[in-house]
């Protein structure tokens, strides 16, 4: 039994410049207690989506469910409006209101809204969701007087002090710096997890989609291009924007041969899907980290590209090279402990089990380039 | 799968739901505007088209007499307007280079005492200008005028007028210069604040002398700016009513708005004829619009070329050195003129049983006395005229900001049609006079139950002061995160609720600010009060007005003296209570 439905849902607005089809006929369910991610570059549709279950906006057509109500459907013209709703939803920009103490912020539900509880409970629940966030020492304090991290904390309380069905999460953690950012990822991850609440999480960032979640929905241009595992987002894309948004990708253009693909760097063996047969060009994509990196040394071997270091750069954890072989610049990962220097010859072993077979058709190509600039741009 | 055409997508999206209250809160307020800007705006039109003796909306005969009397210039149309044009253009000729100056030497010269000029040129916001028009009656008056009667013992004059004589155009023209000079000065101080000084800078370092980047620069950035300020004051000269009433009809020179005021008073031989003071409302309605379309258009214009840093602004200022002195003489004569010196006179007389001009020979015997103090105490007359003025001040200042509040909410959040009209009429006053806005209450309600309550002296209020103040609501509505609101709506809060708990108290700095604005503009306005009120409803104005209409001088400063105490103390609490709110 799923916890939110979103089936074929569609939204538009009106721009400077004409109707902009934000939403093009996403689907997806939530398990009750999952943690589900939208991952996409901004202009996506992701956030679009998280605010039409919200009831923010109003769809053009589809339909949602949360928990046994429908809360918006084209047919039956169903449209619950936003305060009737069961959702908690913490906001880019925490909307805190300024003029109320923590307290009051966290309280507002339970005193105002529809989940109103009798005088006596309010001091007790506002105390919990507060001590769920780490912010029990602050109820007093007028809200402008906090940190951009304790804001957050605030908004995260508000939003489960009334314990709803959905919790949505709209780039929460956006506005915080790298050091505070981690650190919130992983409280919120255990916090939900804790509290066992269905949470919708629309995000940009990569790393925050893959660490968090249960699974994971990567949007391009208003549709859902794979949903999967982390696992499956990231080692096995599904979609050529996927495999480049997603996480660093080589790309090598090649076309089918006997057992494998005949590419400028010689033949690479790997399975090869069904569709193959009938395809003329294809395109392989790899990550850097599933490279093995070594000195050059005698005859190349089978799946290797031999060639030059060209760049590189210590990052810490890692030093990432820049290779380039003939016309071709590959990213590759390496030893931070055994560095290469600008000059140095290598091999590149790429295991067949790692490397991705794509299309090699217009539509792919423009995908990937498209993914390559957005991943850039975030 | 298959969805309607875009145009059904679109419509059904917009058509209004069941329990939206946001649709039906946002129809509230347009209907809500209309009522105040639109009916009464037709109802006058429609009166152009009645003969006299007939009510505006009552059964009976239509005539086009109204247009072929003004047209043949019996109605004395070209003279009243001629006299409009002068009057308007002589105070601009006259208070433009004041304010500009004032202006100027407050906002880019090192003048000193400057915040302290900033607050006394506060001072004159809260005196009403009828006030001062009377200072200057008792000033300059032919006869008895104190100015005058000095003058000629002085020169040893046996003459028993003059040299100065306030009941003239001349007079009328300073004593509403005066009075201008300081919102003016005001204005023109954010003209200049806009102005980027890097632009100037930039000239200087050029090889541009101070005078090149004065004219090349400075002048021509700024002129949109001064213009738009010079057109609207131009408009809102052109269809006073207090100076006109106060000094033009002993002089003889009737103005649009005291014309109207004069016919509507008029019965002439038992027939009223509100036709043709609606036909004089029609033309200052056109003027209305013109100067207020060239005055936006203008504005638009100056907006493009401000360049505003924010950070780092520092204008530079012009070093007068020991010329500091001389400007600051200047100011303080004009304060002198402007308050100082009328408003001594105001407090002498009103301590007076009848007026007696203080001249050395009378000093002694002074009939000096506190019956018109004692007298407001009355509150038959003058104390129920204070309990209606703070009725009607304080109903249309708090009807008129909720209304606001609404509209601006609607327009900035939701951005419906129906919104948006809301937002666009709210314009429409702005271009109607007030004579007229007021003309056009007391052509719609005369006859009908409401006419002669305190109830539609409040309505003519907010439909007269709604431009401004939606003005501001929507500046401060635009400062608020709309996140802020869904905030409040996922919380389970309907919207009629957000707006209440989220809304309306974030807004309570810029909403006491309008609340303040409108409460001193309407107890210091004579226009609403003379057309509307009857004598079951006088207010403040009525009072001062009738005093000073029967030659009786010193109970009408009393009033007066009265009416700006309790404006100074209102408008001092108030900031106080701003400043608190804002820190809190």
């Amino acid at each position: 039994m799923s916890m939110l439905s979103v089936e074929r849902l569609e939204m538009e607005y009106q721009s400077d410049r004409g109707p902009v089809r934000a939403v093009r006929g996403v689907s997806f369910a939530v398990e009750r207690g999952n943690f589900y991610t939208l991952l996409g570059p901004s202009g996506c549709g992701k956030t679009s989506t998280l605010r039409c279950i919200a009831g923010l906006e109003t769809p053009t057509a589809g339909k949602i469910t949360i928990g046994e109500e429908v809360v918006y459907d084209r047919q039956t013209r169903v449209v619950v409006p936003t305060h009737r709703r069961a959702v908690g939803m913490v906001f880019q920009s925490y909307a805190i209101w300024p003029h109320l103490t923590v307290f009051d912020n966290v309280g507002f539900p339970l005193v105002h809204g529809k989940n109103r509880v009798p005088r006596a409970r309010v001091r007790p629940m506002v105390e919990r969701a507060l001590d769920l966030v780490q912010l029990g020492h602050l109820a007093d304090r007028p809200a402008p007087a906090l940190s951009g991290g304790q804001q957050q904390r605030v908004a995260l309380a508000r939003a489960i002090v009334y314990e709803p069905d959905l919790l949505l999460l709209d780039e929460p953690l956006s506005n915080l710096d790298a050091k505070l950012r981690e650190e919130m990822r992983q409280e919120l991850k255990d916090l939900v997890a804790r509290l066992n609440i269905t949470t919708l999480y629309v995000t940009h960032d990569q790393t925050e989609a893959l660490a968090m979640s249960n699974l994971v929905a990567v949007m391009y241009e208003g549709e859902i291009v794979q949903e999967g595992s982390p696992q499956d987002v990231y080692l096995r894309p599904a979609s050529p924007f996927t495999a480049n948004f997603v996480g660093k990708t080589n790309l090598l253009n090649g076309a089918v041969a006997g057992g494998g693909v005949e590419t400028a760097h010689g033949l690479i063996t790997i399975p090869l899907p069904d569709w193959t047969k009938e395809a003329a060009s294809v395109v392989l994509a790899f990550r850097p980290e599933a490279v093995a990196l070594e000195a050059s040394d005698g005859p190349i071997a089978a799946n290797t590209i031999r060639g030059s270091v060209s760049g590189s750069s210590f990052v810490g954890e890692t030093l990432e090279y820049v290779v380039t072989a003939s016309e071709d610049a590959f990213k590759v990962k390496g030893d931070p402990f055994a560095p290469f220097r600008i000059g140095d010859e290598v091999d590149l072993h790429l295991p067949s089990d790692r490397v991705l077979i794509m299309p090699g058709d217009e539509a792919t190509r423009a995908e990937l380039a498209a993914a390559a600039q957005l991943a850039a741009a975030e | 799968m298959a969805i309607g055409t875009p145009t059904l997508q679109r419509v059904w999206t917009s058509l209004p739901r069941r329990f939206d209250q946001r649709t039906l809160i946002a129809w509230a307020a347009m209907l809500t505007v209309a009522f105040l800007v639109v009916i009464p705006l037709v109802v006058m039109i429609a009166a152009t088209f009645r003969p006299a003796g007939v009510f505006p909306l009552d059964a009976g005969e239509f005539t086009l007499s109204n247009y072929t009397e003004f047209a043949s210039g019996q109605t004395g149309f070209w003279v009243v307007f001629r006299n409009t044009v002068v009057y308007a253009g002589g105070t601009m000729a006259l208070a433009v280079p004041m304010a500009f100056g004032m202006a100027f030497l407050t906002e880019r010269t090192d003048v000193p005492f400057r915040s302290m000029l900033y607050t006394l040129m506060f001072v004159p916001f809260v005196t009403p200008v009828f006030a001062t028009a009377l200072g200057w009656v008792l000033l300059a008056g032919p006869r008895a005028g104190a100015v005058n009667e000095y003058i000629r013992l002085i020169i040893g004059s046996d003459s028993r007028d003059g040299p100065f004589n306030v009941y003239t155009m001349q007079g009328m023209i300073f004593v509403t210069a005066l009075g201008i000079v300081p919102s003016m000065w005001l204005l023109l101080v954010s003209v200049l604040r806009n102005m980027d000084p890097t632009l100037e800078e930039a000239a200087s370092t050029s090889g541009v002398n101070r005078w090149g980047v004065m004219r090349r620069v400075t002048a021509p950035l700024m002129l949109p700016g001064i213009l738009a300020v010079v057109i609207y004051f131009t408009i809102a000269i052109m269809e006073s009513f207090e100076i006109p009433l106060a000094l033009g009809i002993t002089a003889g020179v009737q103005v649009l708005a005291t014309k109207i005021w004069l016919i509507i008073t008029a019965v002439d031989e038992g027939r009223f004829s509100y036709g043709s003071a609606a036909v004089f409302g029609l033309v200052g309605v056109v003027i209305g619009v013109v100067g207020i379309s060239l005055y936006l258009w203008l504005v638009r214009r100056s907006s493009r070329y401000t360049v505003i840093t924010g950070k780092g602004y520092r204008p530079r200022k012009i070093r007068l050195g020991a010329w500091k002195y001389v400007a600051l003489g200047l100011v303080g004569l004009y304060l002198f003129v402007k308050v100082l010196m009328p408003f001594s006179m105001i407090l002498y007389a009103s301590f007076l049983r009848f007026y007696v001009p203080p001249l050395p020979e009378n000093l002694g015997s002074l009939p000096w006395t506190l019956e018109n103090y004692r007298n407001l105490w009355d509150y038959r007359f003058f104390g129920r005229m204070l309990v209606n003025t703070a009725i009607v001040v304080v109903a249309a200042a708090t009807s008129t900001m909720l209304l606001v509040t609404v509209v601006s909410w609607a327009a900035v959040r939701l951005k419906t049609p129906v919104a948006q009209t809301a937002n666009v009429l709210t314009f429409m006053p702005l271009a109607i006079p007030g004579v007229i806005m007021t003309l056009a209450f007391f052509l719609l309600f005369i006859g009908t139950p409401l006419y002669g309550t305190l109830a539609l002296i409040v309505i003519a209020f907010v439909a007269r002061y709604l431009s401004y103040t939606t003005r501001l609501m929507y500046s401060a509505q635009l400062q608020i995160h709309k996140e802020l609101e869904e905030a409040s709506l996922v919380s389970g809060v309907a919207p009629a609720g957000t707006l209440f708990y989220i809304n309306l108290r974030l807004l309570i700095p810029a909403f006491l600010n309008g609340w303040l604005w409108i409460i001193t503009h309407a107890a210091k306005d004579f226009t609403t009060p003379l057309l509307l009120a009857t004598s079951g409803t006088v207010l403040v104005a009525n009072v001062i007005f009738s005093r000073f209409e029967g030659g009786r001088f010193t109970e009408s400063a009393a009033v007066m003296v009265v009416l700006v105490v309790l404006l100074i103390a209102v408008v001092w609490a108030g900031r106080k209570w701003i400043g608190g709110e804002v820190k809190g």
